[in-house]
């Protein structure tokens, strides 16, 4: 068709100048919000499951479970880790546990199982490591508090610095497995106690010498703090989250654990020996071989806690990283359907101007019949009209969008103590946005278009 | 030539019946210059709707060289207006968001031309009637005679066989009004077929055929003789 009906339309837009922008204006919000919350959402995402990609989705975590006990249905004698709880442990009790045994008749709920034990009887499990955590009382010559403190394995360490955020020591050197009371001090709390390597805490009232400092954690924030209050800890985070929902509460623990500023990690063999009445919860470390199914060896695992009556839960990163991405996706929905309601309503903003330009147009349509156009035609100009205002809207709205993800994204990661975090932005969200908002110019615009094509070239003529 | 047998058109205004035309039968030549002559509400406007494709009869048979414009579809009146059929309104009903030139254009672009040929031909024609420093101004910026003349202009500009105009000079001062007829005189002598509704008696006396109409009905009519004479 040689008769150009977007530059015919063009002219109808230039002509109502003040309507037409309030009208793109109204589809410019809400594909600004749409553009704004998809990808911020997107972004949120990706910044936690890189959390858990760091961590790698073949880790299972083993977590006990807190004020829950689970009847043993074992009924062989097995080498595990306690068969009591830390209350009854005495601390001379925890170093070797391998003598220690179950009596499956009267089932006692175990703190935890001993991740050699563990590997033995699943043998999809390549490595395993455990780490307890508590919170306790740690003083420096300048401040005191209850910061978190984290007991790695030497296993754990090496095998899962992924859990502890890297692991990455900034200043100092890592624990020397056989020297006792050394400490490695998260990058904040090293900064807030006033310490450095060389110099000594007091934990309870043993002291410490700080052998190392840690890389500042490149994720979330710390919630504890040493400034005197005691913040929210690993353990209190455990229960609470425990007592709701199993991947709420895994996702709540790796949280608690990656994040490493404001921790205290002293070596697993010295806690257990000598903090095991400040209740230390340990959590036991599994990587599973590649290959082997993770629900699989989930089962198995336990199936294997089972038998011996341990209290422990495991959950697999896989498990976890699914469950928060199926809430952030359901958040992401909600967003968008509500940023969606503003673009409908961007809609039938448009639908009313250009039922409102049909009617003023109205003789200049009978006009464009009388010197030849076609229904079709007068339909066509009408829907590009329409079109042209929603292509303005979405095109405008992408990158008032854009603009406002970048500033979304500064506001929330100050206000999440996130340094690593961008929107995320896909040719699909580009195209996908661009492509609707035409469609929806043209569909708000179908019904006037429709009329308009409809009218009696006389009765157009007539109108004033 | 085109031929009207028995036309009707009715009307239905809520209970009411409006017979617009009714028992109209007529035969216009080609090349020839027909003038519609009659009160207010006498069916002549919707005559000129009728013959132009712009409304259809509700009886009767319209014919335009034999081709029997009932029968057409939508579109196809629509391609018999852009085509071969030129509107020439009271009102001017020139587009207000396009300049003089595009206004011209439009029937031409309608029609399959090619843009540029579409502007070379508008520009050709407005120039021939002396608004060639007129052509990019809106109808807002026009007088009235010139509006009128760019809406003759777009009217013949794709060359149609047949020229329709409702009282042409019915909006415009006795000087434009002058222009106005002078242009359409000149349709005479370029073999165009023509019907013109109105109610100057100067468009009516250089006519080869004046219609009388009353009440829908073509009530007289005087044919110009070879002579000169009406009879």
């Amino acid at each position: 068709m040689k008769f150009n009906l977007t530059a015919l339309a063009w002219r109808d837009i230039q002509s109502r100048r003040a309507r037409s922008w309030l009208t793109v204006l109204g589809v410019l919000i809400g594909v600004t919000a749409i553009v704004a919350l998809i990808s911020i959402g997107a972004g949120v995402e990706n910044a936690v499951l890189k959390q858990y990609a760091d961590i790698g989705y073949d880790v299972v975590l083993l977590i006990p479970r807190v004020g829950i006990s689970r009847p043993a249905t074992a009924t062989t004698q097995e080498s595990v880790k306690p068969a009591k709880t830390v209350a009854e442990t005495p601390p001379t009790e925890s170093v070797d546990m391998q003598a220690q045994t179950v009596d499956a008749t009267a089932p006692i709920p175990s703190e935890s199982v001993d991740p050699e034990f563990l590997r033995a009887r699943v043998p999809a499990i390549v490595d395993a490591g455990q780490i307890g955590t508590t919170v306790l009382w740690v003083t420096s010559s300048e401040v005191s508090g209850f910061p978190r403190v984290s007991a790695p394995s030497q296993g754990f360490l090496r095998k899962f610095p992924g859990l502890l955020g890297g692991y990455e020591i900034a200043q100092g050197r890592g624990f020397d497995p056989v020297a006792d009371n050394e400490v490695v001090l998260g990058a904040r709390i090293a900064t807030n106690m006033g310490v450095e390597v060389g110099e000594s805490i007091t934990i309870q009232d043993a002291s410490f010498t700080v052998v190392g400092i840690l890389v500042p954690y490149k994720g979330s924030r710390g919630a504890a703090a040493i400034s005197g209050d005691a913040g929210e800890a690993l353990g209190a985070a455990q229960s609470e989250a425990l007592a709701t929902s199993v991947g709420g509460a895994g996702a709540e623990i790796i949280r608690a654990l990656t994040n490493t500023d404001d921790t205290v990690f002293v070596p697993y063999e010295q806690a257990q020996a000598m903090w095991t009445d400040r209740s230390l919860s340990t959590m036991v470390a599994a990587r599973i071989r590649q290959g082997v199914s993770v629900v699989d060896t989930v089962a198995q695992i336990n199936a294997v806690l089972d038998a011996q009556g341990i209290s422990m839960t495991p959950i697999s990163t896989q498990a976890i990283a699914d469950q928060v991405q199926r809430t952030l996706g359901m958040v992401k929905t909600v967003l968008a359907s509500i940023a969606a309601i503003a673009l409908v309503v961007g809609a039938v903003g448009m639908m009313n101007t250009m039922y409102t330009s049909v009617l003023e147009r109205t003789r200049s349509i009978g006009v464009l019949k009388s010197i030849g156009a076609k229904d079709r035609q007068v339909l066509g100009l009408f829907l590009i009209d329409s079109g042209l205002m929603g292509l303005i809207g979405g095109v405008l709205g992408l990158g008032v969008g854009t603009g406002l993800s970048f500033l979304g994204t500064s506001f929330l990661a100050g206000l999440m103590g996130v340094t690593s975090f961008s929107p995320v932005f896909t040719p699909g969200l580009f195209i996908g946005v661009v492509g609707f908002s035409l469609l929806l110019g043209c569909l708000a615009g179908a019904w006037p278009a429709w009329h308009a094509a409809r009218l009696d070239p006389v009765e157009a003529l007539a109108s004033e | 030539m085109i031929s009207l047998r028995n036309v009707y058109k009715v009307y239905h205004r809520g209970t009411s019946e409006v017979r617009a035309v009714q028992e109209f039968t007529l035969d216009v030549p080609d090349g020839a210059f027909a003038a519609v002559i009659g009160p207010s509400g006498s069916g002549k406007s919707t005559l000129l709707h009728l013959i132009g494709c712009l409304d259809t009869p509700t009886a009767g048979e319209i014919e335009l060289d034999g081709m029997d414009l009932s029968r057409l579809s939508s579109n196809g009146r629509a391609e018999l207006r852009a085509r071969q059929l030129g509107f020439v309104f009271q009102k001017f009903n020139l587009l207000p968001n396009l300049s003089a030139v595009e206004n011209v254009e439009l029937p031409l672009l309608l029609a399959g031309s090619a843009r540029p040929d579409a502007r070379r031909r508008a520009q050709a024609a407005l120039r021939q009637v002396n608004l060639g420093d007129r052509m990019l101004h809106r109808p807002a910026e026009l007088s009235g005679g010139e509006q009128q003349r760019v809406a003759i202009v777009r009217a013949l500009v794709n060359d149609p066989h047949v020229i329709l105009a409702d009282e042409p000079t019915g909006n415009l001062d006795t000087v434009t009004g002058e222009q106005v007829i002078r242009l359409l005189k000149e349709l005479k002598g370029q073999g165009k077929t023509a019907i013109v509704v109105t109610h100057n008696l100067e468009i009516a006396a250089d006519a080869d055929f004046v219609v009388f109409m009353r009440d829908g009905r073509r009530v007289e009519s005087l044919e110009r003789t070879s002579q000169g004479g009406r009879e």
